[in-house]
């Protein structure tokens, strides 16, 4: 299992836009990818999951990766992320 | 070729080869565009086994076939010449008649599906009843039999009512307004209305001679009967659906809900008792003297012509005028020797369902043929024909013949009737002379009677359901009892709207995130009131703290993102209110956001709202409903499992 903490710097926090291009990232991959915030989990490849986080501006958020492709995956989702919605 | 029945299936039930404009296919559908969507069966291309559902959406009818699609493709396109022939713009003339005739069998035979449970149910009601009467068991005075037989008359009587909720649905309209048209052809102040004298007469001395009791703003009104009709409600219906259609896109959707129906009701009902009263009254009347003129040439052909016929004229609600020369013979000479020779129907289309039943043999035909047999034994033809005979065309057609024979037989040997009431199998004792007794005419009545039942038989071995007309023909009778068939495999959830306004195609907004169907497929909806519902009950997923969008999932697991505008997310909540928390249960329709459309227009966003089914990866389509204007409680998506 891999995993990697990110913080969102986006103003708008991760809404439809940015959870649709992280879910649609996460699901090029084998691997079961999971983010948490706020000590709730769901999985990174249903935009309704993502979005059903709230996940505001400053949040601390942590992506998971378990599977053959883990590493991939994180590196993937990560890119999103820094493009995207912060560091 | 592996689809080569499907393909045929398809393009028969689409409207035939000449309908189609062009066709093409997506990843699991075919895209038909038609030269008249009207003429798509819908009930039957939902029913065909191999297509998951059909739906008319964007100008096009769409055939959702699944994976495979592109074999079906390929099949269809082997099989007709929509490749390679310019299709021609007119409609060959004997391809029209007979696709006219099978249009129409088919329109009946879809109204009357869904009512054949209840038919053959007061079918056998009134077949009981007859054999209570006909032996005494009970005083036919008697309150028990006063109710059993508003138990067996509720359906028959009120046939309008039911028939214009299943044609109105049929036709594309609100059922209920067919049901209003159907009760209100049937109301009970009409009978009222023709009693006493009459205004004056039209016509007098002709054929057409019409008495008229009233007028609808100067225009006679020829009343007529509608209890237990059949065509008129249909047509009626038809029209209603047309003019809903028609002023769905004039009128305001402010007053739509009340104005709509108002509007095809003072039209329609009108309407059907000034054209369709006088139509089937003359008709009526010229069948009748018709009858008179061929009955005094020669009573055998009469009793032919009078038996094969009876039923189609029945169904037109044209026996009336027959009816009529017969209370007439039976005050004035004490005898009828016109209407008795239809006596022999019951039994032409009981032998014409028992070989159907035999001949296709399966669960389906039997659960409706066998009530249809024995109602039709007593008499009430109704279940038979519409359950059964009818819908597989080849067995009425038999069953009139046979019918036909019969009535010959009676017409030859001069059976009279003496007394309305005994129908079937008691029919007979209708003949007896009270005054002289049984004589030759009684039993060549019974002979007839057997004759056509033996008849129908015979002819449906020989001539009945072939091996090819047996699967058709099965799946016609499959569609009788579909609604409650558990082995239905497909599941289409249809959403209803959470907010009101125009649709537009996804792919027409230029947000890729939304367009390029990345999120999930769905649709936009133009709001022209700034309220969201919720379209199914569930639960709230998201609620974004910038009150701009939300996401709801479904108790069936679909999960729908309601997105209000394009990149409103950066008004940060100003113009929105919302009226429900995150996680909190919803009920459809639960009012869950307001928001202020012409504040946020003001701002100079776009209001357009994206309904997105985010896990459509989990469907095998997500297919938008009709593109048009949509009110609360309209259908806009259909999720296809």
């Amino acid at each position: 299992m891999k995993e990697q903490t990110f913080t969102i710097t986006a103003d708008t926090g991760v809404h439809a836009r940015p959870a649709t291009l992280l879910v649609n990232k996460a699901g090029q991959y084998e691997s079961d990818v999971e983010v948490s915030y706020n000590g709730k989990s769901v999985n990174l490849k249903s935009i309704m999951g993502v979005m059903s986080l709230g996940i505001p501006k400053g949040a601390e958020i942590s992506v998971t990766a378990t599977g053959g492709d883990e590493e991939d995956a994180i590196n993937g989702v990560s890119e999103v992320i820094k493009e995207h919605l912060g560091e | 070729m592996k689809y080569e029945k499907l393909s045929n299936e398809i393009i028969k039930n689409i409207g035939g080869e000449n309908n189609v404009d062009s066709l093409y296919h997506c990843a699991t559908r075919l895209r038909f565009k038609l030269k008249d969507e009207d003429k798509v069966n819908m009930d039957k291309m939902n029913d065909m086994e191999g297509v998951v559902t059909t739906v008319k959406s964007g100008g096009q009818v769409q055939v959702v076939i699944g994976q495979h699609v592109g074999d079906v493709y390929k099949d269809i396109m082997a099989t007709t010449s929509l490749q390679n022939k310019k299709i021609p713009d007119g409609p060959e003339d004997s391809n029209e008649k007979n696709g006219m005739l099978n249009n129409f069998i088919d329109v009946i035979s879809g109204v009357f599906t869904p009512l054949l449970g209840i038919l053959t149910a007061t079918g056998v009601i009134k077949g009981l009843l007859a054999l209570i009467n006909t032996f005494g068991w009970l005083p036919p005075e008697s309150g028990t039999v006063q109710i059993l037989t508003i138990v067996g008359d509720c359906f028959f009587y009120f046939f309008p009512v039911f028939l214009g909720y299943t044609a109105m649905k049929k036709f594309g309209g609100t059922p209920f307004i067919g049901m209003a048209i159907g009760a209100a052809i049937i109301h009970p102040n009409l009978l009222g209305l023709t009693s006493g004298e009459p205004l004056y007469t039209l016509f007098s001395g002709t054929v057409f001679e019409s008495e008229v009791f009233i007028e609808f703003f100067g225009i006679p009104v020829i009343l007529v009967s509608y209890v237990s009709s059949v065509i008129p409600i249909i047509i009626s219906s038809y029209f209603a659906a047309k003019l809903e259609k028609f002023l769905d896109k004039r009128i305001s959707s402010l007053i739509k809900a009340f104005g709509l129906p108002m509007l095809v009701l003072l039209v329609i009902i009108p309407l059907t008792f000034l054209v369709i009263g006088p139509i089937s009254t003359w008709l009526s009347q010229l069948l009748g003297l018709a009858a008179s003129e061929i009955y005094n040439l020669n009573a055998t052909i009469f009793g032919f012509l009078y038996g094969a016929l009876i039923q189609v004229f029945v169904m037109f609600g044209l026996h009336w005028g027959f009816v009529a020369i017969s209370i007439n013979n039976i005050s004035t000479l004490g005898f009828d020797p016109v209407t008795i020779t239809g006596l022999t129907a019951g039994f032409g289309q009981a032998g014409a369902v028992l070989m159907a039943i035999k001949q296709l043999n399966s669960d389906k035909i039997k659960a409706i043929g066998y009530p249809a047999f024995i109602s039709s034994l007593f008499g009430i033809t109704e279940p038979a024909i519409y359950g059964v005979t009818l819908k597989l065309k080849r067995p009425f057609i038999i069953g009139c013949i046979a019918t036909g024979i019969g009535g010959a037989i009676m017409g030859f040997a001069g059976a009279k009737q003496y007394a309305f009431g005994a129908n079937g199998i008691f029919g007979f004792l209708n003949v007896i002379n009270p005054d002289t007794g049984a004589d030759f005419s009684v039993y060549a009545t019974i002979i007839a009677c057997l004759v056509s039942f033996v008849v129908a038989v015979i002819l449906m071995h020989f001539f009945g359901l072939k091996k090819d007309a047996v699967f058709e023909a099965g799946e016609a009778a499959t569609e009788a009892i579909a609604k409650n068939d558990e082995t239905k495999l497909k599941e289409v959830f249809e959403m209803t709207t959470p907010l009101e306004g125009e649709m537009i195609p996804l792919e027409a907004i230029d947000d890729p995130v939304f367009s390029s169907g990345a999120m999930g497929k769905g649709i936009c909806v133009e709001p022209t009131i700034g309220e969201i519902v919720a379209p199914f009950d569930g639960k709230v997923a998201t609620m974004f703290p910038t009150k701009h969008a939300i996401g709801l999932v479904s108790d069936d697991g679909v999960e729908v993102l309601i997105h209000i505008g394009i990149d409103t997310v950066q008004l940060e909540g100003k113009y929105f209110n919302v009226h429900i928390e995150a996680d909190a249960a919803v009920k459809k329709g639960d009012k869950l956001i307001t928001f202020d459309v012409q504040g946020i227009k003001d701002e100079g966003y776009r209001v357009t709202t994206p309904v997105i089914i985010t896990n459509t990866d989990e469907y095998l389509d997500v297919i938008p409903a009709e593109s048009r204007h949509v009110v609360l409680g309209d259908k806009l998506l259909n999720i296809v499992k």
